[in-house]
């Protein structure tokens, strides 16, 4: 058992590429770390130095009290669950466990109840004999953590093991994983590029993008208090809606004014992020989350309110994704952008950057299903504006302290 | 890359000794490996450099001093007694006459052949495949007299064309092509014949002008299996007059044209025949090496 | 393949485009199929017709000339003792040391070179292509080349110089290469029943000798020429193992050389057969080398069945000697490869013993006969 640390760790590449720059980050003994961020950002990379894969250019990395920098990946202790599995496809399931207990030249006896007891805990007894191919894909990928598993390692490592499975597949074996990890309480870092498998699973949660390390935070944390833009946008789904703003001056009260609607910003908003006063007369971005936005009935006059034109609806059961074009500027930063990489939402701004002839954004809100609304219809959605989020529109840090 | 500090901020002693003879050990594998590559490439490309050295000296000299590559006195009689004492330029005649025809004709009728089981749909389609492929799977050297009684009995031996038919049956680039050939979408062809052509109009100027990678293979594997081709040449000629290079120079080797010990003439001309064949290979080297390694990528 | 209903033979004389098809197809495959024909198949029957014949070379082995004479070559070559049985038996012979011997060092060093070509080094091009340029020339070539090496005065007898050591006259040298280890180790003098007793005319005792020196510069130059192929047969499969593969093995605590036993090597099983086999068959039937180099001297101890074959037919009119000789390699080669594709054989079908598994229920059938038959080696 050990703490994983990177000390100002920076990977570069022959051509000049920098995959990873200056990471530093601290993962506690026993700690579910995940590693998240889109496709480039570095985060395979970094699992890969701890694994020893690839060559550190800069910086320390630390395993327990060691510096591993230049130990052999067979020298530090540390399992790895890869994307592909890269099982051995020439042994068997048992052989395939136990080839590591074997490398340490452990005798049958000794090996034989630790594979038996691997398996068991995977439910993979009954396929001990088996070869890979003759495996499912969820079976190969359970082989694949038995392998980690039965060398009680110091670390796991897991490459984003779960995508290539269904998407029910997915979920279950990420409670499974979740569990045997608790079980085990060995620390483990987790890449992946779904932010919802990152959410779920990891105590603390590093979003990384272009080899920088954005935020390294419990889940909770990165939703409610998002440190930037690129964050912000990441974390959560349907992600956060994201519009221009201008803050100004009415009295004593800050105003938020968001295309045609002026938004009245609470004492208590205030007196949570004091920097937001010095943007007064500037433009910001401000993030208002789905859930955030509440259905008020129509045509009802009142601040607070953002009126808009109901283009689609998504059924959801128990709730609905209104999709509500407003009169507003999105704001399309690459921060913003990069950040809807896998959803739909990207579309959805292509969409309406391409025939708006006024500034229209198009919001999404999270609404109970027993709210009525009907598509070409316009309502009024009212703001928690005790909810909302404010970020600089040049550097997408959050306006907060 | 690691501190030099002999504490962390925790107060423990850093492994300092790991990190330095780790990188020693990185370097080292890779000095080894280069090492084994420079000596085993050594081992190959030696002889080669020794040959054409030779080719360039006198008789006495590369008999005293057979490693050196330096020729002392360097001399190019070697050449002049290959153009002037023995055929070479009409080895070279036949061999290219030979070769080209083989090239060519092999680069035609395996197309053809490939195209046809491609994609043409005809009954006995599969087992006219198997038989091509179960007949070529014949060792060659049980053929040589099977073959020299039938060219015999068909009256072309020590002819051009005893020397070149019964070259052109090439399993090999039949398969070659057949795959490219399943390899291409149907559709270009399929909308070629809506729009009114002919099987072989759609062969010629549509199908065969897309296969080009895989007829510049079928090319370049024909032209070197001709060129260096021998025993196939004994037993279908006996005529000196129709003495291809490989014959030639064999026979210089053999002493049959009456050459006893004298190697810079038969270095020479080994040396030369094999520059085009060399020369072949360098330019297409990837190509070849591909195709060698059984992946056809085209 | 067909999508219709119909039946293929009924397609072939429907007009229009299925006919067509038939028609063009066998126009296209004609040339190849009718050369196959003339030049191979009918060949192969005349061939074989002048096995069991005397036909001396003059007219048409077909015409008048050639009589019947049933199985009397084969006998000649295999059952009666005399010249052609003597010669026979030492070209097998001879061959067969070259086979064992060329096959498995020239499996071994293409997969070295193979291994060692794989790494990620910055010029690795340039030395793929060195390796593979000897078996792009010609065999013409690379015997003469070294015949000038291999001479008793020649490039290689220099280099041993310098190590003090006495070359010997290489392709003159008849002397059999276990025959002269034996000598070292003090035996020189066959006993009586190895002198004695004879297999194909040959007695035990030469069965014994190994390949002369002289055929060793054979195999040296094999292994020369076919390294480079097969080097780039066992690159594309190593090439074909995915790299995490590999860094699981690494990571699980596999040296550099275990990653290669365990990891490696098993999953080429199939190129390595297929050298193996490749290999069988193109060292049974060398002929090119021998008919350039030494013609099957020194006392016939380069004497290979195909250049008998060659020899008896052409220089000695023996044709039906010849073609016999022929077919019997040809059977002899057939041999050999299906011989190796069985000892090689996957044996991932028999049920394997369980190394690391539970034990099954009871002692069973399996067991017994899995005990040889474990595929992942100690």
């Amino acid at each position: 058992m050990a703490g994983i640390t990177f000390d100002n760790v920076t990977k570069t590449y022959g051509d000049g590429t920098r995959a990873v720059s200056d990471l530093n980050l601290d993962v506690e003994d026993g700690e579910f770390v995940v590693f998240v961020g889109p496709s480039g950002c570095g985060k395979t990379t970094a699992l890969r130095m701890i694994a020893g894969l690839e060559e550190v250019s800069d910086g320390e990395i630390r395993i327990g009290e060691r510096v591993v920098n230049n130990l052999q990946p067979r020298d530090r202790d540390v399992a790895m669950v890869f994307q592909n599995y890269a099982l051995y496809p020439h042994m068997t399931v048992a052989e395939n466990i136990g080839f590591a207990l074997r490398m340490r030249k452990m005798s049958k006896q000794e090996a034989r109840p630790r594979i038996e007891e691997t398996a068991r805990i995977l439910g993979l007894v009954d396929h001990l004999d088996r070869k890979p191919r003759q495996l499912s894909g969820g079976q190969r990928q359970r082989v694949a953590m038995g392998r980690a598993i039965v060398r009680e390692p110091q670390v796991f490592l897991m490459d984003e093991p779960l995508s290539n499975l269904d998407a029910k597949l997915r979920v279950q074996m990420r409670a499974e994983i979740a569990r045997i990890q608790r079980q085990l309480s060995v620390t483990t870092v987790y890449v992946t590029h779904d932010q919802v498998e990152a959410m779920t699973m990891g105590d603390r949660v590093a979003v990384l993008r272009r080899g920088l390390l954005q935020q390294f935070e419990p889940p909770q944390r990165l939703y409610e208090q998002p440190a930037n833009l690129f964050v912000a946008s990441f974390i959560g789904s349907p992600a956060m809606n994201i519009l221009e703003a201008t803050l100004e001056r009415n009295g004593d009260d800050v105003v938020c004014r968001v295309g045609s609607t002026t938004l009245t910003l609470p004492a208590e908003v205030l007196s949570a992020r004091p920097a937001l006063v010095s943007y007064v007369g500037k433009s910001v971005a401000v993030g208002i989350r789905p859930e955030a936005l509440h259905h008020s009935g129509r045509l009802n006059g009142g601040s607070g309110r953002l009126r808009g034109v109901v283009r689609a609806i998504e059924a959801l059961g128990p709730e609905q994704l209104a999709h509500v074009e407003v009169e507003a500027q999105p704001v399309l930063v690459e921060d913003v952008v990069e950040g809807l990489v896998d959803a739909d939402q990207a579309e959805d701004l292509a969409e309406i950057m391409t025939d708006s002839d006024g500034a229209k954004a198009m919001l999404v809100a999270r609404l109970d299903a027993s709210a009525s609304l009907r598509p070409e219809e316009t309502v009024e959605l009212a703001v928690d504006l005790r909810k909302l989020h404010f970020f600089d529109l040049e550097s997408g840090a959050t306006i907060g302290a | 890359m690691s501190g030099t500090a002999a504490s962390t901020a925790r107060g423990e002693p850093r492994k300092l000794r790991t990190t330095k003879s780790a990188v020693r050990r990185h370097r080292a594998g890779r000095m080894l490996t280069y090492s084994f590559l420079a000596a085993v490439a050594l081992i190959y490309l030696f002889p080669f450099l020794i040959a054409i050295a030779t080719s360039f000296k006198t008789e006495p000299n590369a008999t005293a001093n057979p490693l050196s590559l330096a020729p002392s006195p360097p001399t190019t009689s070697a050449f002049h007694q290959l153009y002037q004492d023995q055929d070479f330029l009409l080895w070279v005649k036949n061999s290219l006459i030979v070769t080209l025809s083989v090239t060519f004709l092999r680069v035609f009728l395996d197309s053809l052949a490939g195209y046809a089981l491609a994609r043409l749909r005809f009954r006995g389609r599969g087992a006219a495949f198997a038989t091509i492929v179960a007949v070529m799977a014949v060792p060659g050297v049980v053929l040589l007299i099977p073959k020299f009684l039938m060219i015999r009995q068909l009256g072309i031996y020590n002819t051009y064309y005893g020397m070149i038919i019964p070259l052109l049956v090439d399993a090999a680039g039949v398969f070659i092509m057949k795959n490219f050939f399943e390899s291409i979408p149907t559709s270009v062809e399929e909308s070629a014949r809506i729009d009114g052509a002919g099987i072989f109009r759609i062969y010629w100027s549509i199908v065969l002008p897309m296969a080009r990678p895989a007829l510049i293979t079928i090319f370049i594997l024909a032209f070197q299996g001709s060129w260096n081709e021998l025993a196939h040449f004994i037993i279908s000629a006996q005529s000196t007059s129709l003495n291809t290079l490989t014959k030639g120079v064999a026979q210089l080797a053999s002493g049959q044209l009456g050459s006893g010990n004298r190697y810079p003439l038969k270095l020479a001309a080994s040396t030369l025949m094999t520059i085009p064949v060399a020369v072949l290979f360098f330019v297409f080297q990837r190509r070849i090496m591909n195709v060698a390694s059984g992946a056809v990528k085209e | 393949m067909e999508r219709s209903a119909r039946p293929a033979w009924l397609r072939l004389g429907e007009p229009g485009i299925r006919g067509r098809q038939a028609a063009a197809g066998w126009l296209f495959l004609a040339p190849v199929i009718v050369i196959l024909g003339v030049f191979l198949v009918l060949p192969i029957l005349m061939a074989a017709w002048v096995s069991f014949s005397d036909w001396s070379g003059n007219g048409s082995p077909l015409g008048s000339h050639a009589h019947f004479v049933g199985l009397d070559n084969y006998r000649h070559l295999l059952t009666t003792p005399g010249l052609d049985q003597n010669n026979f038996g030492t070209s097998i012979r001879n061959n067969f040391y070259y086979v064992i011997l060329v096959v498995p060092i020239q499996t071994a060093v293409a997969l070295f070179l193979a291994v060692l070509v794989n790494r990620r080094v910055k010029g690795v091009g340039f030395f793929r292509t060195a390796f593979y340029f000897p078996s792009v020339t010609s065999s013409v070539a690379i015997t003469v080349l070294f015949l000038f090496l291999f001479s008793p005065a020649g490039a290689i007898n220099k280099l041993l110089s310098y190590a003090g050591v006495n070359g010997p006259a290489w392709l003159y040298d008849p002397r059999g290469l276990f025959h002269v280890i034996l000598g070292q180790l003090g035996v020189s003098q066959p006993s009586s029943s190895l002198s004695n007793g004879t297999f194909l005319g040959v007695s035990y005792w030469d069965w014994l000798s190994g390949p002369s020196v002289a055929m060793c510069v054979f195999i040296v130059m094999a292994v020369f020429t076919t390294s480079g192929t097969f080097m780039l047969l066992f690159l594309a499969a190593l090439q074909n193992i995915d790299e995490s593969v590999n860094e699981a093995a690494g990571l699980d605590g596999a040296t550099e050389w275990r990653k290669f036993r365990y990891i490696t090597a098993p999953m080429i099983k199939p190129t390595i057969f297929t050298v193996l086999t490749l290999g069988v068959i193109g060292t049974w039937q060398i002929f090119d080398q021998i008919y350039v180099g030494t013609q099957g001297s020194p006392l016939g101890t380069t004497l290979t069945p195909a250049f008998l074959s060659f020899n008896a037919s052409f220089n000695g009119g023996e044709w039906g000697v010849g073609a016999a000789v022929a077919f019997i390699l040809f059977a002899i080669i057939v041999f050999f490869t299906v011989a190796t594709r069985v000892v090689t054989r996957d044996r991932d079908r028999l049920p394997r013993r369980r190394r690391f598994g539970p034990k099954p229920g009871g002692p069973t059938r399996r067991s017994r006969v899995a005990s040889g038959v474990s595929g992942v080696q100690r």
